[in-house]
């Protein structure tokens, strides 16, 4: 059959690996039949094939293999609890926070009584909210300032 | 070392698709270990050192669950676990420093054996050396396809390239492969 065997040589490889059409494969066994350098391109690619195929390389022992998975899954446990504790913690600092400022700032309890023993001294009433907005600001600040520098940082992965 | 069967990692102990967990939003143990066993073998490929092959294939799997990609994926989930791990790897390989490349050396070393000492190989230990001499992006889609028996569609998903073009780069890599291996395929 008529052919330039360099041409045909991506089509024996095809052929081997079974990723031909059925033209192209028919056309390749009547390639083979008749071209002896043809023939021998096929008989090397297979054989390449075959020892690439029985090469001997390091493998994962079984300890290393199941503490992968036990690993890659009990990563998302963290994730998760770590998930639930800031959500925890936004919870009770925003809501339990904005509340206890709020009764602090206007004095809630002097108002609703009048007694005088109720009433919140000065530097309480407006101190403790003025403390607490404080260290919450601080606390946000930095924790976007982390996951920004966590998720933009190129250099993360360096190794010094 | 143990010595591979052909396409032993990839195919054998990979559950079918059928067996799958399709509910689940994570992978089951048994196909976690499985893609494991699978990444490993191409890292260690590219890498050439244990631990490094050890780290990244950790990290690839934490990328696979956390991604919640596993379930979501169309295409084949080795191909795509794969790609993640070749990924990781060219990372890996880029971050060694010039003088920290043992393993590197290593493999020259081990390509400038004397003839008579190859002589005395089997093929596969042989075709092993000329392979880890090779440039990583011929190497990687030889081991692919005849070690990892990946199908050409899979290979061009892993690699991040058209399917058409799977066959001609196959084919410039195993020629690249068939010239080094000339006088042990006589």
């Amino acid at each position: 059959m008529k052919h330039d065997c360099q041409e045909t040589e991506p089509l024996i490889s095809g052929y081997l690996d079974g990723e031909l059409t059925q033209s192209d494969r028919q056309r390749v066994d009547l390639i083979l039949e008749d071209c002896g350098q043809c023939a021998a391109t096929h008989r090397e690619i297979k054989k390449l094939r075959e020892g690439v195929g029985g090469i001997p390389f390091d493998q994962l022992t079984e300890k290393e293999r199941i503490t992968m998975s036990e690993n890659a899954t009990s990563g998302v446990w963290s994730n998760l609890g770590q998930f639930m504790a800031i959500a925890g913690l936004i919870l009770v600092y925003g809501v339990g926070a904005c509340w206890l400022s709020w009764e602090l700032v206007t004095d809630a309890k002097f108002a609703e009584t009048g007694d005088v023993k109720d009433q919140v001294p000065f530097f309480i009433r407006f101190g403790l909210p003025a403390l607490i907005g404080g260290i919450g600001i601080l606390f946000f600040t930095v924790l976007f300032q982390r996951l920004k520098v966590a998720k933009t940082d190129k250099y993360t992965d360096v190794q010094i | 070392m143990v010595n591979c069967q052909p396409n032993a990692t990839a195919r054998l102990q990979w559950p079918l698709a059928g067996e799958m967990t399709v509910d689940n939003n994570l992978p089951s143990r048994d196909e976690l270990e499985a893609l494991s066993e699978s990444g490993f073998a191409l890292a260690i490929q590219l890498l050439g050192r244990h631990e490094d092959a050890a780290d990244v294939v950790q990290d690839s799997l934490r990328k696979l669950v956390h991604s919640g990609r596993y379930k979501a994926q169309k295409g084949s989930p080795l191909a795509w676990f794969l790609k993640v791990v070749r990924n990781g790897a060219l990372d890996a390989l880029r971050q060694r420093r010039p003088n920290d490349e043992e393993a590197v050396a290593e493999l020259k070393d081990r390509a400038r054996l004397p003839d008579v000492a190859i002589e005395q190989e089997e093929l596969a230990g042989i075709v092993r050396r000329q392979l880890e001499a090779m440039p990583v992006d011929q190497r990687e889609i030889v081991l692919l396809r005849d070690f990892h028996d990946l199908s050409y569609t899979e290979i061009a998903e892993v690699l991040g390239i058209a399917p058409g073009t799977v066959m001609s780069r196959l084919h410039r890599a195993r020629n690249e492969l068939r010239k080094r291996m000339k006088k042990y395929l006589k």
